[in-house]
């Protein structure tokens, strides 16, 4: 009898759970589809949370975000709530909860890009199509022949990610142990690592500044086109590759450590170029060492500069899982983050002075004028580094490269 | 028959422990710290207090991770402590198996485990809720847990309890005059383990808690792997002193009772 009273009181409790939910159950409906318009995202989004997921090691972007974008939202009615997650964890996450066959997930925003990119798609993990029309940031500052916009990594984006920002590789060098002598080509590198032994070093791959450096390398000895045409496979690019392998194996010996050991993480890197270890580090982010300078980790000492034959440059990107709840909010949000607002602010150096992903020809005059005044911070004109740029090769080829490495390489005796 | 340990012991042992703790301080106080330099040559007196009032994800950290700790706590001593005491008092067949069992948690590899988990909780609905964290947390620390207290009721061999429910006392009396006041330390030591354990989960936290439970171990982690170590390190006294609070306040509170009720026997 006792328990027949009670399996009662718990029916009635629930079902009027389910009643009071049944009411939500429109507004949810319609803020976790992808909305037409930025009309109607701004209108289903009002008063309500939407998710940021991404790397949280960067104190600049997590402050970009916190103290510049998380504002602007709030002004429309919606809070942000900023997750610091590794990629892989995102990914991991994300395919969990599709081998649950859940639609309900807690990510709207993540930052992604290249081979992760490469993956989300494959797995079908994205929510699509954001285009121009949702964002009118994006229709009025990249224009959508922009190789960058069309292709991340060689991988069509397909409108399933929107640029919000850009890298470039860059060395930053001590003037003191170059003697303000800058090696800007690999022949050079590798004559003064020769008549240095000990002082040079790079972070190893999979780290992805690590690889970066790699592929700057082998375009260095065979040439970006060499690397772009050859097939995604290990023979294919073992052939083409097998020069930069060799200059590699030739630099080895004159590396810290014999090149027995390499640094773990670009944050080992840095403390041994601040330390004077090292002459050499080398970041993704063009204005690394006056935001360095700035916050006292390097000296004056630390100068920027890149390869005669260019550096390897990408976006970072912004996506939005099919999990969503809050895909209206989500698109706000990726509009803000585009906004000249948003974007002008975070040149700042306290927000990592980050490169807008604006096409040349839609950046705003006062815009320009501001990358102007930053490069003087950073020793190189913002300019003479643009102009350096090479593109990246195909996600894919990326872990066969960093497994070549290993082979050929790092375990090569 | 306590011997007293050497003064020189005693300063290894400060050093061992103490060392890693202030080089934490010194790293989030100091500025400028570059090799040939054995301190840092610029401080930053109020470092750790000008980062709490700029960093708005700290305090909610604190919360959060206090919040996970004491539910862990609770959760882990509901089942290690009447765990411990049954396999200290009765002896079973079983009793091999459910010593290595006990383990198990610890021998599958971490990251294969809470993946696994993930995708079970997320069919059940449990991943982002703090229920979910908590019962995840849980299952890392049980092992430390009831090792902790099995081993210090073994010294005791629940014969006093024995003891005290032939003299007249009734079960209640026996564990809540006898037993728990015996099982103080192991109490104190399972309880500084869980929230220790808990404190620093950061993958289980992470995936389970879907990022809705940030904790300062979740902050902490990226900013090391970032090489923020002037934040991490203000992070990290911060951490020392979210644990060490209430574990002295713990510790204050159960002396306090054990010697009331020592009293109250007399």
């Amino acid at each position: 009898m006792k328990f027949k009273k009670i399996s009662k009181v718990m029916l009635a409790a629930a079902s009027m759970l389910l009643l009071a939910s049944c009411g939500n159950q429109q507004a949810k409906d319609d803020k976790a589809k992808m909305p037409t318009s930025y009309q109607t995202a701004l209108k289903a989004a009002k008063g309500t949370t939407v998710t940021y997921y991404g790397f949280g090691g960067s104190e600049t972007q997590n402050r970009w975000i916190d103290k510049v974008v998380t504002p602007m939202m709030k002004k429309k009615g919606i809070t942000v709530k900023r997750v610091p997650m590794p990629i892989e964890d995102i990914l991991n996450k994300l395919s969990n909860e599709k081998e649950a066959n859940t639609k309900k997930g807690h990510m709207d925003v993540v930052w992604i890009n290249g081979e992760n990119f490469y993956n989300a798609k494959k797995l079908n993990l994205l929510a699509g199509p954001i285009t121009g029309k949702q964002l009118p940031n994006m229709k009025a500052y990249i224009s959508a022949s922009d190789p960058d916009a069309k292709k991340d990594m060689d991988t069509a984006i397909d409108n399933l990610e929107v640029p919000y920002g850009n890298a470039q590789l860059v060395m930053v060098g001590s003037k003191k142990m170059f003697n303000n002598d800058y090696p800007t080509s690999a022949k050079q590198l590798l004559a003064w690592a020769k008549k240095n032994p000990g002082k040079l070093t790079y972070v190893a791959p999979p780290d992805f500044t690590g690889s970066a450096f790699i592929r700057n390398i082998i375009y260095e000895t065979v040439g970006y086109q060499a690397l772009n045409d050859a097939p995604a496979t290990k023979a294919g690019i073992y052939k083409v590759i097998k020069p930069a392998l060799a200059y590699l194996n030739e630099l080895k010996p004159y590396l810290w450590q014999q090149g027995k050991n390499y640094p773990k993480s670009t944050a080992q890197m840095d403390k041994m170029f601040a330390d004077h270890k090292i002459a050499m580090t080398f970041s993704y982010n063009q204005m690394y060492a006056a935001t360095n300078k700035a916050d006292g980790t390097f000296t004056n000492d630390a100068q920027t500069f890149v390869f005669d034959k260019g550096t390897v440059g990408n976006y970072n990107y912004l996506a939005i899982p099919k999990t969503s709840q809050n895909k209206a909010a989500a698109v706000v949000l990726i509009n803000t983050m585009l906004s000249e607002k948003a974007q002008t602010d975070r040149l700042a150096l306290k927000y990592g002075a980050v490169i807008p992903p604006y096409s040349s020809a839609k950046m705003p005059a006062k815009m320009s004028q501001k990358l102007d005044q930053i490069g003087e911070k950073n020793d190189i004109p913002m300019k003479t580094i643009a102009k350096k740029r090479v593109p990246e090769v195909s996600g894919k080829k990326i872990p066969i490269i960093e497994a070549l490495w290993k082979e050929h390489v790092l375990n090569a005796d | 028959m306590k011997k007293q340990i050497s003064t020189s012991g005693l300063g290894l042992i400060g050093c061992l422990f103490g060392l890693p703790a202030v080089v934490i301080l010194l790293l989030a106080i100091g500025r400028h710290w570059y090799v040939p330099y054995l301190l840092p040559q610029r401080w930053d007196w109020l470092a750790i207090f000008k980062f709490w009032q700029q960093d708005s994800t700290l305090w909610p950290a604190v919360k959060a991770s206090l919040s996970l700790g004491l539910g862990t706590v609770g959760l882990t001593l509901l089942i290690a402590y009447p765990m411990a005491i049954a396999l200290v008092k009765y002896q079973t067949a079983l009793k091999g198996i459910l010593n290595v069992l006990i383990y198990a948690p610890l021998i599958i590899p971490g990251i294969a485990l809470t993946t696994s988990l993930d995708l079970t909780f997320i069919q059940l609905h449990l991943t982002g809720t703090w229920l979910g964290v908590v019962v995840v947390q849980t299952l890392f620390c049980l092992p430390y847990a009831i090792k902790l207290l099995v081993d210090n009721l073994a010294i005791y061999q629940v014969d006093y309890e024995a003891v005290a429910q032939n003299l007249g006392a009734s079960r209640w009396q026996s564990f809540w005059q006898i037993t728990l006041p015996l099982s103080r330390d192991g109490l104190i030591g399972a309880v500084t383990m869980t929230l220790i354990v808990a404190m620093s989960q950061y993958l289980t936290t992470l995936l389970i808690g879907d990022g809705n439970y940030l904790t300062l171990a979740i902050n902490m982690f990226p900013l090391i792997q970032g090489g923020r170590y002037q934040a991490a390190a203000c992070y990290g006294v911060v951490f020392m002193a979210t644990l060490l609070i209430p574990l002295g306040l713990f510790e204050w509170v159960l002396k306090r009772k054990v010697r009331r009720l020592a009293h109250h026997e007399l």
